[in-house]
């Protein structure tokens, strides 16, 4: 309703205005008279009924007195020419009635009735003679003719209703021409310049009222509005442009909050491996650490028998080589990680690699129960790699096999020539991989079962190993398995060498040389590694001389030479490379050489490079392979 | 104050009742009703002004022998008119109705006609229930019509007796003579 009066032209709610005062105006004043009308024939009703009672009272009076209902019903009848009555009842003094008149709209009740229980008013009057109560006089009339003169009121109220808003229409329409005239078109124009804003506003003439004074600002408003337009539009073209850039910045921030969220997630992850990794670790170092302190205080004792010592030293050697293992995965994911691993390439028959990892597993899987096969072409099959590290892949995917695999089962590994590719396929019966396990599988530091309680020990490293060398020789790893119990099988795929080069003659297929007759002086600040190598060298056949302190072993020197020094490098009081330097003095001043062998727990290239420097021909890491210390020190003597 | 009445009525209308079983078989029905009638009469009348003058009471005579026993003078105790208290007196000869202002005389009354002589012309209300009762002067007569108590009045005996009939009383009458009989 509001919205509709709000929506008219203004000459429209002008009338409407005026018609709608009139018609409220006559309603309200029509309904006032009428309640003061109905009020007052109300309280005027209510006399007549007492007073209708009252004669009735004065005229029964007799007839009450001598009971003589016949006379007093004919007293009543007369009250038939007065219609609005609709009952009128006689009372004994007993309370008990008389007699009744009754119309049709309500009879006579057989007591005296309660006031309330009349409809519409009534008056009663009290039957007294010689003041004495004789009886009393009930009359009830109804209110039906004042309906009759509230609709006479209400038709002569339209019609009022009509005139008056004949009379108003009329007025606000002279009303409009006058007021709201100048405001229609003022308003017209006001439409009419969106579209043609160089219009002139149409000129009026006004009285000098509020209507007056709304055109004239209007005009002035118009002026300031056409010089002001043009600067809004700039504004708002300035607002688009700092919308727009203020957008971008807020996009920018978005996505450097994502990349940092993200960084921070990569961060712990990382951090959560580093803390597995350093549980791993620690475990690794520490399982085999046990084991050999365990038998070395066996050995302590007094004295322990020949079987014991047999078992001991197996053991201790064992998880010697284990532990070495642990370390050197370390320090190859570490190279590796850092870009430091160097390959020696070299074209190489993987042949010969097979069959070397094959016959060094041999023992560890048949001590497992686990039978090994190999499926090879007749043909060579070259890549060009580094021996040592392509060796390393093969041997940790087949000792990884073993590992997996329970006893009566087999590893396979089999080599095949495709579109000049060579593919190392290591398949075993094991215990196979999950699906949801095998992505994760060549990740570092992952292990399908990462609980404390876990079956198979390791770092994890292996496979990452074995993924990082071989994607550093150019090929690419894939592992498969049906799941859990179904076996698995790792591949590694290498770029065939076209070239057939004919491969050099590996050292290692050789037997160990014999150190019959060399002489040798080793030197190292720790009892137990002097003691080992000493231990090495003379299982070869050679004739060691120990010394735990660098200034002993150059004494020692001058008094008498070996063939050749093995020497650690970091000492107390002289390093390995003084040593060597005082030893070369001495050698020279006597016309000889002593080649030396260098053994270090640094094993990175740079130390190996600074050792080989100094004058040493070989470097050897800590921990000491036995084979390779015996080879080193026999070609050395070679060199003399 | 309706309320009282009523209370009062019923207790009286109780003590009738009692009275009635008690002496039922002394007092017929017929007076039982007349004595009530006999009692709103003189609510009706109006008696010259110089009547009450020096009246200290209003007297209900009854010309001997009385046939309303104890009835009437049950319902007229305590009860008053024109201020003054209603007396119920029994009279055994026209030389008694000094001081009377309604006098009834019973059809089987001993001393009917020297009392209703004696009483014409003087300001007294004669009520009877003989035949013959307005013709020989009466007032107002009671009869009995379908087992119910109605009456007839003679207004030029009123009238020569010096008394007004009540327009009402009129209208309840089953005939109004005027005239002489």
């Amino acid at each position: 309703m509001r919205r509709w009066f709000a929506r008219l032209p203004v000459h429209r709610k002008l009338v409407t205005s005026a018609l709608l005062v009139t018609g409220v105006s006559l309603v309200m004043a029509m309904l006032g008279l009428s309640v003061i009308d109905a009020l007052r024939y109300r309280a005027g009703a209510r006399e007549d009924a007492v007073a209708l009672a009252r004669v009735i009272a004065e005229n029964t009076s007799a007839a009450v007195a001598f009971r003589d209902a016949d006379a007093a019903r004919e007293i009543l009848a007369s009250v038939r020419v007065r219609d609005v009555v609709t009952r009128a009842c006689v009372y004994l003094p007993d309370g008990t009635l008389f007699v009744g008149y009754s119309t049709r709209t309500g009879v006579c009740p057989q007591t005296v009735p309660e006031d309330r229980t009349w409809v519409g008013v009534f008056g009663s009057a009290v039957i007294s003679r010689n003041a004495r109560a004789q009886g009393s006089v009930y009359v009830e009339r109804d209110l039906s003719d004042l309906r009759g003169r509230l609709l006479v009121t209400g038709i002569a109220g339209i019609l009022m209703f009509i005139f008056a808003a004949t009379a108003a229409y009329l007025l606000a329409q002279r009303v409009h021409a006058v007021v709201s005239g100048p405001i229609s078109a003022l308003a017209q124009f006001a439409r009419s310049y969106g579209d043609n804003p160089q219009a002139e506003p149409p000129t009026l003439t006004t009285a000098p009222d509020e209507v007056g004074d709304l055109v004239k600002s209007f005009n002035e408003m118009l002026t300031r509005v056409r010089t002001t337009s043009a600067d809004v539009t700039a504004a708002n073209r300035e607002l688009k442009r700092s919308n727009e850039a203020l957008q971008r910045e807020n996009e920018e921030r978005r996505r450097v909050e994502t990349e940092r969220e993200a960084a921070l997630s990569r961060e712990r992850e990382a951090n959560r491996l580093k803390d597995e990794l350093l549980a791993a670790v620690s475990h690794e170092l520490r399982t085999p650490l046990n084991a050999m302190m365990g038998w070395a205080q066996v050995l302590a004792t007094a004295t322990p028998s020949e079987e014991t010592i047999r078992k001991a030293v197996t053991s201790i050697v064992k998880n010697a080589r284990a532990q070495t293992r642990v370390i050197e995965d370390l320090v190859d994911v570490s190279m590796i990680a850092t870009g430091k691993m160097r390959l020696n390439f070299q074209p190489l028959d993987l042949r010969s690699v097979v069959a070397s990892t094959i016959e060094s597993m041999e023992t560890v899987a048949t001590a497992a129960g686990v039978r090994l096969e190999q499926v090879v072409p007749r043909d060579s099959c070259f890549v060009a790699g580094d021996r040592d590290r392509l060796q390393q892949v093969l041997w940790n995917l087949v000792s990884n096999g073993v590992k997996f695999t329970p006893g009566g089962g087999t590893v396979s590994v089999t080599l095949m020539r495709q579109d000049q590719e060579i593919r190392v396929a290591v398949s075993d019966t094991g215990i196979g991989i999950s699906s949801s396990f095998l992505p994760h599988v060549f990740d570092r530091f992952r292990q399908a079962d990462g609980s404390l309680t876990r079956e198979h020990g390791g770092l994890g490293l292996g496979l990452a190993i074995v993924k990082e060398l071989t994607e550093l020789h150019g090929g690419s790893v894939s592992a498969e398995s049906e799941g859990r119990n179904r076996g698995a099988r790792f591949s590694f795929v290498l770029p065939e060498l076209s070239v057939e080069v004919q491969e050099e003659q590996s050292t290692e297929e050789t037997a160990l040389p014999s150190l019959a007759g060399i002489t040798v002086f080793a030197v190292d600040d720790n009892d137990d590694a002097v003691a080992m190598i000493a231990a090495s060298l003379a299982s070869a056949g050679a004739q060691v001389d120990t010394f735990t302190n660098p200034v002993d072993a150059l004494a020692a020197w001058q008094q008498r030479r070996a063939d050749v020094l093995v020497c650690d490098l970091a000492m107390p009081h002289m390093s390995g490379l003084d040593l060597l330097c005082s030893i070369r003095r001495l050698d020279s001043s006597r016309g000889v050489f002593t080649p030396a062998v260098a053994v270090s727990a640094h094993a990175s290239e740079q130390h190996q490079a600074e050792s080989l420097r100094g004058g040493f021909q070989f470097h050897l890491p800590k921990p000491l392979h036995q084979d390779a210390l015996v080879r080193a020190v026999a070609e050395a003597a070679a060199h003399t | 104050m309706l309320n009282a009445c009523r209370f009062l009525l019923i207790v009286f209308v109780g003590l009738v009742s009692a009275h009635v079983r008690v002496e039922g078989q002394a007092i017929p029905d017929e007076y039982r009703l007349k004595a009530a009638f006999m009692y709103q009469f003189p609510q009706f009348v109006e008696w010259p002004s110089t009547t009450w003058e020096d009246a200290q009471s209003v007297q209900l005579c009854i010309a001997s022998p009385d046939p309303f026993g104890s009835e009437l003078e049950q319902l007229v105790r305590g009860e008053m008119l024109n201020g003054r208290p209603l007396l119920v007196r029994e009279i055994a000869g026209s030389d008694e109705l000094v001081g009377c202002h309604v006098l009834f005389v019973g059809a089987h009354s001993d001393v009917a006609a020297p009392v209703l002589k004696a009483a014409a012309g003087r300001p007294i209300l004669t009520v009877g229930d003989g035949d013959r009762f307005l013709e020989n002067g009466g007032i107002i007569v009671m009869k009995i019509v379908d087992g119910r108590v109605r009456f007839e009045v003679n207004t030029t005996n009123a009238a020569r007796n010096g008394l007004r009939i009540s327009s009402q009383l009129l209208s309840l009458a089953l005939t109004v003579r005027e005239g002489p009989p």
